[in-house]
């Protein structure tokens, strides 16, 4: 495809004011044709907002949504060319899987009824459901009924798919299901997919990239391994999967290294990063669990900290420890189960140690040092 | 000893309740065994003996026929148009909140509240105060279309309550025009609603005696005609036309039903079809 990099969709500074409520502050970005784009944040960050934008449902209070290259700002839902797959996925009731999927081709009025037969039934065979056709949505599990809303979607060509929340409805395990069935007809059908979830998991393993918001903010947009890595701000390396966030202070600076002093007295030693820092600046350093290891001594000077097991939760071939800093704060290691020596014990005292590019530095010390809460192994696994 | 009571306590409900059931349902039956009187006289009271001539014969009575047939009219006419009136507003009502909603609210209530002879009487005032129309048929379809709207509308929208209105967004986001969205999805979901409300419209409008009394000039309803003939005779015809309204509004509830049980029969079949 030559045009895989052309942009189907563009947001131009928009924004989005309701009274005094700023519900999206500067969305500026742009998705490019075929790609699987999420927009992750928690609920009230904007998402669904800025999603509505591009569908037509809500209009920029300042601001241009571009779709395929033209201003469709003031224009209605029924003429942009995208797509909604509903959260609850708002299927006719009324309608039997087949005139559900027909509506959009039936509303458009360009193709005669056997070639809109012909297109529904080959959507309805993508999605695996040929053989549902003149069913009622109401007599389909949720699964099925989130495929309908797929193929109801898709069978219009739409430049790009918007979906909401899309697996937010389904268990567990059909979720995870779903994720590699998206993955596969996205692939299929080559549509870019614009995807909103607060799932970060989810975000990571289906996407090419992600928008990470927050309060109306985009915090930051990159592959879900550049965010995992190098997040942009705090708040991105505490949401994406579990971080250890150690708020310091910049003793020196070599130009690549940096020396910092965490507030529980330990002398780090840290890589620079992308920005810079200068002696007395604020810093929080983050550590990925996984990335800690088990030790008994510091061997490196500043690759490591001190402190007592207090908690070892065995998760199956992982486990988790819990190292409680003299200052109070927790580090959380994600470890080999299999390799645990035996002087990991709780109560002992014990250091983690990690790899010289494990470090990453953000500006500004975190609300609430130690171990973030969000312990969500999965997206370290799916790494 | 528990058990003693509460099955007491049970037999004690169902007395009641049929009890309940008795005391609304003795004046219908009455009037439909009094369609079989023969009375004596001019007035049909007294059960006298068993007889078929006022079926056979129901439209013996040509004024009674007549007023009938006004009614009927009258009420097909107005529900007709209360009910596309009030169905439009319950669906402005329930699609959001809007400024002077809440003010509809209240007028939209203000009818049911108001005692039947002041809305008759302001009726008749207001009629008689221009020209253009004068007191008959139209009057009457006026001040049933008033009574009724607000009917429709508050029923209409206790039905619609519950509506997902992301079909609506659905429908525009795959390119169907509002007109569209509202012909193929909005409309056949609400249309029971619609249709509940339509038939309570009609009820209240054919049987609505005070507000047409006042404003009917020289048309002469059903009720009217009944009121005046009263009078001077009650003839059994009567209770055959009402029995036949009677039976008639049975028949739709029934044909209601039954449609919806046969096609949850047909949706049953073909599950275990599809099986």
């Amino acid at each position: 495809m030559t045009d895989e990099k052309r942009s189907v969709i563009e947001l131009d500074h928009v924004r989005k004011q309701y009274g005094d409520f700023v519900a999206v502050h500067d969305a500026n970005f742009s998705i490019a044709n075929g790609e699987f784009f999420a927009m992750l944040g928690p609920s009230g960050c904007g998402k669904t907002t800025t999603l509505k934008m591009i569908a037509g449902f809500e209009q920029p209070t300042s601001g241009r949504v571009l779709l395929d290259g033209d201003d469709v700002s003031a224009v209605p839902p029924y003429r942009r060319n995208v797509n909604t797959v509903f959260q609850q996925y708002a299927l006719f009731p009324h309608m039997t899987v087949f005139d559900n999927v027909a509506f959009g081709p039936r509303s458009a009025k360009k193709l005669d009824e056997a070639r809109i037969k012909k297109d529904v039934m080959e959507m309805l065979e993508v999605v695996r459901l040929d053989k549902f056709a003149h069913r009622k949505p109401s007599q389909l599990s949720g699964g099925q009924q989130q495929r309908v809303a797929l193929a109801r979607a898709l069978v219009n060509f739409p430049s790009a798919l918007l979906l909401d929340e899309p697996l937010a409805a389904l268990d567990l395990k059909l979720r995870e299901a779903m994720q590699i069935e998206l993955k596969r007809i996205q692939r299929e059908v080559g549509i870019s997919f614009v995807f909103v979830t607060h799932d970060q998991g989810e975000a990571i393993t289906m996407s090419d990239r992600i928008a990470v918001m927050s309060e109306g903010q985009v915090e930051q947009i990159g592959t879900p391994e550049q965010i995992y890595r190098s997040p942009a701000s705090l708040f991105v390396a505490g949401f994406i999967g579990s971080a250890n966030l150690l708020p310091a202070t910049v003793e020196s600076n070599s130009g690549q290294q940096l020396h910092v002093r965490t507030t529980g007295g330990a002398l780090l030693n840290v890589p620079q990063g992308d920005a810079t820092f200068s002696v007395g600046d604020r810093v929080c350093v983050m550590l990925r669990p996984e990335r800690l290891q088990p030790a008994q001594t510091i061997t490196t000077a500043g690759s490591g900290v001190e402190g007592t097991l207090t908690d070892l939760v065995y998760q199956g071939a992982t486990a988790r420890l819990i190292v409680r800093q003299h200052d109070d704060t927790e580090l959380s290691a994600l470890v080999d189960a299999t390799s645990l020596p035996h002087w990991v014990r709780t109560g002992e005292t014990m250091c983690l140690v990690w790899p010289n590019d494990c470090p990453y530095v953000l500006a500004g010390w975190p609300e609430r040092a130690g171990a973030t809460t969000t312990n969500v192994d999965h997206v370290e696994a799916a790494l | 000893m528990n058990s003693l009571r509460s099955r007491i306590g049970r037999m004690g409900l169902n007395v009641f309740a049929g009890l309940g059931l008795v005391y609304l349902f003795m004046p219908i039956f009455f009037i439909v065994l009094f369609s079989f009187n023969k009375p004596k006289g001019n007035y049909n009271i007294v059960w006298q003996e068993f007889t078929l001539d006022n079926w056979l014969d129901p439209f013996s009575q040509s004024s009674l026929t007549a007023a009938l047939w006004v009614s009927l009219r009258i009420s097909a006419l107005a529900t007709v148009i209360s009910t596309i009136f009030g169905s439009l507003i319950a669906l402005a009502l329930s699609r959001r909140s809007f400024k002077g909603s809440s003010v509809i609210n209240l007028l939209l209530v203000l009818p049911l509240t108001t005692p039947e002879i002041v809305l008759g009487s302001s009726l008749a005032t207001l009629f008689l105060s221009q020209t253009f129309v004068d007191f008959g048929f139209i009057t009457v379809v006026i001040a049933h279309v008033m009574f009724q709207v607000s009917f429709v509308a508050l029923t209409v929208r206790a039905r619609i309550r519950g509506f997902d209105w992301t079909l609506e967004q659905a429908a525009a986001d795959l390119g169907a025009k509002p007109w569209r969205t509202f012909r193929y999805v909005t409309f056949p979901l609400i249309l029971p609603g619609v249709l509940a409300a339509a038939l309570l419209a009609f009820a209240l409008s054919i049987d609505d005696f005070i507000i047409t009394f006042f404003n009917a000039g020289s048309t002469v309803t059903f009720p009217l005609q009944i009121y005046g003939a009263a009078r001077v005779r009650i003839p059994p015809q009567i209770n055959v036309l009402a029995s036949m309204v009677l039976f008639f509004s049975i028949a739709l509830l029934v044909i209601g039903a039954v449609r919806g049980q046969r096609s949850e029969a047909v949706k049953a079949m073909k599950r275990s079809k599809n099986k």
